[in-house]
């Protein structure tokens, strides 16, 4: 599946903000699981830097409290979905 | 030997608040005396439950029923399996969908009102596992009546004169550090743990106002790498009285910013696998270290050798340490981490402030690769996450901070290191990231 431009804006996040330089942001699969060795191998201290960038570029902050918190950070696209959606929810 | 209570508290008092409303001690007690009639036999119990108060339930009614329960450290699976490798006759219990085994909301849960009773002070209810900084990992018995004394102690370094206080802590109950300044220090303080969750900043900012609503002052316990994301995300005061922070080295003024913005003491706890909890200073404004009084410090040379009652007897820091006036000590480093080149000495961990407390770095790590097992050549390597910066410019500003001889050759730029959930960089995982970013090579060619 392609990425839609809001998933490419929140990839080049969470490769900026990992430092991830040697991973393309167009090359996360919008569907692959983040957090797990086959997928970007990312661990509850990256979930947590990504949760601070997301405050610093969207205004919204992420809460193990959401609905779901684990699915939400599960892949790129739960991400920019759940994220899209807070911010259209305050606009 | 002697008795100490399970839960010294009040029935009324409140002792946890969260999701499920506030409970009381009472209440924990009646759930511990269901808990534990119901466990299935086992030595050693694998507490998985998520949430504080039914983790600590499980923890007082495995306590109770003779039960040694396991601290894996870590929330997988893997360790889980580990653990039940190394134990024979090991059960586990979880709060969550994901329980394998004894699921807590089956057998515990409803209304009462109990004492949970008391335990012999010898009697050994935990055991924790060495983090592997130093090789490998090594068990470590906890026996009650030394948890109990850990727990006066932090008590009383936390504790207002007669005012209840809020907990929110960010690491987890399975982590000793967890394990001691958030479950322990609410079963004999006037102290309400915050079950709910508390890993985001956002998630800290919520408990420390729900609490605050009830509790007059709240106490965070927490790790440098969550108050680095706190300082960054939050930017208005949280309604904290002080701060805890353990398990990697905290910046002075990193402490001071924090103090500032929350008006909280921040208070940093040095600790050994081996006891737990030893020392404490208040970071932002003091740079040495008061042991806790339960423990006598006898000193060899830079050695200290601690000893405390309900040890069975005298355990050997592997830091060195200095005194200084006043009963104190200043932590000159780990052993493992003295180098020697050029007939010069130095403490990596000095080497790794100065190397992180540069323009750019966001993380780094001084390492003696014949100390990891690979080819050297009597220098150091660096490995630094400074996504902005080249290693020309890294070079020239450690060269005004460290002695030349301790200049890394080379310094490789990575993008991250492989530091577990706690902040620390296991010495396998550190050993593997060399090898992946600089190869396998004579280091310093």
């Amino acid at each position: 599946m392609p990425q839609t431009p809001e998933q490419q804006r929140m990839a080049k996040l969470i490769v900026d903000v990992l430092n991830l330089e040697d991973v393309a942001p167009e090359s996360i699969d919008p569907d692959a699981i983040m957090f797990e060795d086959d997928g970007l191998g990312l661990d509850s201290i990256d979930a947590l830097e990504i949760a601070v960038a997301i405050a610093e570029e969207y205004d919204v902050h992420l809460s193990a409290e959401d609905e779901g918190t684990k699915e939400i950070f599960a892949t790129l696209g739960n991400l920019t979905q759940h994220v899209t959606e807070e911010v259209n929810a305050r606009a | 030997m002697y008795a100490l209570e399970l839960i010294a508290r009040p029935e009324t008092a409140m002792i946890a608040a969260g999701p499920h409303g506030d409970l009381s001690a009472g209440q924990l007690g009646a759930d511990v005396a269901t808990l534990a009639e119901q466990l299935a036999p086992a030595r050693f119990l694998i507490n998985r439950c998520e949430d504080r108060y039914w983790f600590a339930a499980s923890f007082l009614a495995a306590a109770l029923r003779g039960q040694i329960t396991l601290l894996p450290g870590q929330r997988t699976d893997e360790a889980a399996d580990a653990l039940r490798r190394d134990h024979r006759d090991t059960r586990e219990i979880a709060d969550h969908e994901q329980a394998r085994d004894q699921h807590v909301a089956l057998v515990a849960g409803g209304n009462g009102s109990a004492r949970a009773g008391a335990l012999a002070s010898d009697q050994i209810v935990a055991r924790a596992f060495t983090s592997g900084s130093t090789g490998a990992p090594q068990a470590h018995d906890k026996p009650w009546g030394l948890l109990c004394q850990g727990r006066a102690t932090h008590g009383e370094l936390l504790a207002l004169p007669g005012a209840e206080l809020g907990l929110v802590a960010t690491v987890p109950s399975w982590h000793m550090y967890g394990f001691e300044w958030a479950l322990l220090l609410a079963t004999a303080h006037p102290v309400t743990l915050w079950c709910g969750p508390s890993f985001f900043p956002q998630d800290v900012a919520r408990a420390t106002a729900q609490l605050a609503q009830s509790t007059p002052a709240t106490v965070l316990v927490t790790t440098p790498v969550h108050l680095r994301a706190l300082l960054k995300s939050l930017p208005d005061a949280l309604p904290l009285h002080r701060v805890v922070s353990a398990t990697a080295p905290l910046d002075p003024e990193q402490a001071k910013t924090l103090e500032a913005r929350h008006r909280a003491e921040v208070l940093e706890i040095y600790g050994c696998s081996e006891i737990g909890s030893l020392a404490s200073r208040r970071t932002a404004s003091d740079a040495h270290w008061s042991f806790f009084p339960e423990f006598a410090v006898q000193r060899e040379g830079e050695r200290l050798h601690v000893q405390a009652s309900a040890l069975p007897g005298p355990v050997t820091l592997a830091d060195r340490f200095a005194p200084t006036p006043g009963n104190r000590y200043e932590l000159l480093g780990r052993t493992a981490d003295l180098v020697k080149i050029g007939g010069k000495r130095e403490s990596l961990s000095r080497l790794n402030r100065e190397l992180c407390a540069l323009p750019g770095v966001v993380d780094g790590v001084f390492y003696d690769p014949e100390q990891l097992g690979l080819p050297g050549t009597g220098r150091l390597g660096a490995l630094v996450v400074a996504p902005q910066s080249t290693v020309s410019e890294l070079k020239s500003a450690l060269a005004g901070r460290i002695d030349p001889v301790f200049q890394p050759r080379p310094l490789t730029l990575v993008q991250a290191l492989p530091r577990t959930g706690t902040s620390k960089l296991p010495r396998a995982a550190l050993r593997q990231a060399v090898i992946d970013s600089v190869g396998g090579a004579p280091v310093g060619a």
